[in-house]
């Protein structure tokens, strides 16, 4: 059991400035258990891909570890600010390739209704996120995944919080046109 | 209402459902919306999308913390480890190609096929330790059963002290004990026998016509019966060298496939499936031999089926196209036919496949040809059909697919 865990956000950071390497890795412990989870979700929703998803979530502790190390200057909100890191690292890794058609494709079907259903609307949901332009997109997995607040989102993505609220309702009217569209495709017979 | 108006309640509506909007601020927006179909519904359809997302963390990968410990210095084993787990991964990767995996599972079987053989062969083959402990059934035959006459046997044809390898010829066959018992007089010959032996000799001197050969027969069967006795209680108890000999016969009989199959299906449909393409249409067959005709396999493999079916979704009548990546398991029988000349090792054979998938039952017939390139490797190829059956809703649907099919066999 890790005594730092009843520490925030800012005492751990004072404690990762410690010379003693024992406490250093405690405190970098802490960290990584309290928000590896939420920056490999924003990871891999963003970027729909887990072996990209995994890079960068290393990345972004090595830079967290070298700003700490380095500026020596303690963080307020951790999870905020690697998610800042995650975000522009999503943004600058390699150029996802264009989406130009949603396919429906490949869906296991179980025998159970609902489960069937469930894992349809999963899919349908993942790949309509997928098919939204990166700016949409973060917002709405900062939002729906992540249940971070407008203003919490707006501090990440640097914008106010009006503009993220006016974005947000964009995404979400894109979002919902998609998921209306493969329903649509659901519904007629796909031409060959 | 005009459009900029909407707008700026459909951003409110987006706001309340993420709980952004204050008391005042939902009880403004909740007035207008009483008196506004449209926003009514755009209520409902965003609370249904709402619903499609589930907050959930995913946890990264446990290797990701091992190898970001190692790059940040923070845990020595971490180089190791990751290193470690880096050559399981790659191992794991190659291991998933079915060509590998099939090689190496075809291989381990073999090993230990061999490997059971060779140990029984040197500690514990029975058909050994029966050929040992005949040769010391011929010792005490020599000794103990000694052929005498209370006739001078001046017969240079027959040898009062019978040799063993006589011995081992009256084993096996009567001819000798006929010509010594012709040749003599039977009713004064005594034989020193065991108890129950000598028994039967009296019984038999008893009548007055002792006939010969049955009292010959009876003395060898009970002789040997007493042997196998013997035998039988030399053998090592328990279970082990039973269990080795079953494992070894059984082994002989087994054997191992790999099939490429190359189908075409009744249902056209231009979707891809996402699975790896290198998994598909494979199959892995063992195989028990009952004899050269008949064998009985339990195989498992990875096919895709294009499907349509149609059923209720949303609550709209729905049609659905998709490519299901089918992961099979099923039992098959195989029966081969006569080859077609003795010169050509080639037999026609066909084959029943039935099997389950997470949908519903697979079934498969395939006719085909093979040939023995030797007595241990067989190639295979022919044509197949196989229909798989699904459910949905309630209703049944079928898929349809045809082809050939080729691969390799190797008998163990």
């Amino acid at each position: 059991m890790n005594d730092f865990i009843k520490y925030n956000d800012l005492e751990i950071c004072a404690l990762m400035l410690s010379e003693n390497t024992e406490i250093r890795k405690q405190a970098f412990d802490v960290i990584y258990d309290r928000y590896a989870s939420v920056v490999y979700t924003f990871c891999l929703r963003f970027l729909q891909d887990k072996e990209s998803a995994k890079d960068i979530l290393q990345e972004t502790f090595i830079k967290f570890f070298d700003y700490i190390q380095v500026k020596k200057d303690p963080i307020e909100n951790i999870g905020g600010f690697l998610l800042k890191i995650a975000r522009n690292e999503c943004i600058n890794s390699r150029p996802r390739k264009k989406i130009t058609k949603v396919d429906y494709n490949n869906i296991e079907i179980e025998y159970n209704d609902n489960t069937y259903e469930q894992k349809q609307n999963r899919e349908i949901l993942l790949r309509a996120l997928d098919s939204l332009p990166a700016k949409y997109r973060e917002l709405l997995i900062l939002k729906e995944f992540l249940n971070y607040t407008y203003n919490e989102i707006a501090d990440i993505t640097d914008q106010s919080r009006n503009n993220v609220g006016i974005m947000i309702h964009r995404a979400k009217q894109m979002l919902k046109e998609i998921v209306l569209k493969i329903n649509k495709i659901t519904k007629i017979e796909i031409e060959e | 209402m005009n459009i900029k108006n909407n707008e700026y309640y459909l951003i409110k509506i987006s706001e309340f459902l993420d709980g952004e909007l204050s008391a005042d601020e939902t009880r403004e927006l909740f007035n207008h919306i009483a008196d506004n179909p449209e926003l009514q519904e755009e209520l409902k359809t965003s609370m249904a999308v709402r619903n499609m997302f589930h907050q959930e963390l995913i946890p990264p990968p446990k290797q990701a913390r091992i190898f970001l410990y190692s790059k940040l210095n923070l845990q020595k084993t971490a180089v190791i480890l990751s290193f470690l787990i880096s050559i399981a991964t790659q191992f794991r990767k190659i291991l998933l190609n079915p060509a590998v995996g099939a090689t190496l599972v075809g291989v381990g079987i073999f090993l230990l096929g061999y490997f059971s053989s060779e140990y029984l062969k040197s500690h514990n083959d029975i058909a050994s330790k029966k050929s040992n402990q005949t040769n010391s059934i011929v010792e005490q035959v020599d000794q103990k059963i000694p052929i005498v006459s209370s006739k001078e046997v001046i017969n240079n044809h027959i040898n009062s002290e019978i040799s063993n390898k006589q011995v081992v010829s009256f084993k096996n066959s009567k001819l000798l004990s006929s010509k010594v018992s012709n040749s003599l007089n039977l009713s004064q010959t005594s034989i020193n026998l065991p108890n129950n032996l000598t028994n039967i000799n009296q019984e038999e001197s008893s009548t007055s016509e002792p006939n010969n050969q049955d009292f010959e027969r009876k003395v060898i069967s009970t002789f040997y019966a007493q042997n196998d006795k013997n035998l039988s209680n030399n053998i090592p108890k328990g279970n082990f060298p039973e269990i080795n000999y079953l494992i070894s016969s059984f082994l002989d009989k087994m054997s191992i496939a790999i099939t490429k199959s190359n189908n075409n299906s009744n249902v056209k449909t231009n979707l891809e499936p996402l699975s790896n393409p290198m998994l598909n249409d494979y199959s892995l067959a063992i195989a028990y031999n009952f004899n050269e005709k008949n064998a009985l396999a339990i195989e498992f493999g990875q096919e895709n089926y294009a499907q349509r079916f149609s059923g209720i979704i949303n609550q709209s009548n729905a049609i659905i196209n998709q490519v299901y990546t089918a992961q099979w398991y099923g039992v098959s029988y195989q029966y081969n036919f006569d080859k077609l000349s003795p010169k050509l090792l080639i037999n026609p054979f066909f084959k029943v496949l039935t099997g389950i998938t997470k949908i519903g039952p697979l079934l498969k017939g395939s006719l085909g040809l093979s040939y023995s390139v030797n007595d241990k490797l067989i190639i295979n190829a022919g044509l197949e059909a196989s229909t798989l059956i699904y459910e949905f809703q309630g209703n049944r649907f079928n898929t349809n697919k045809y082809g050939f099919f080729y691969g390799a066999k190797l008998n163990f």
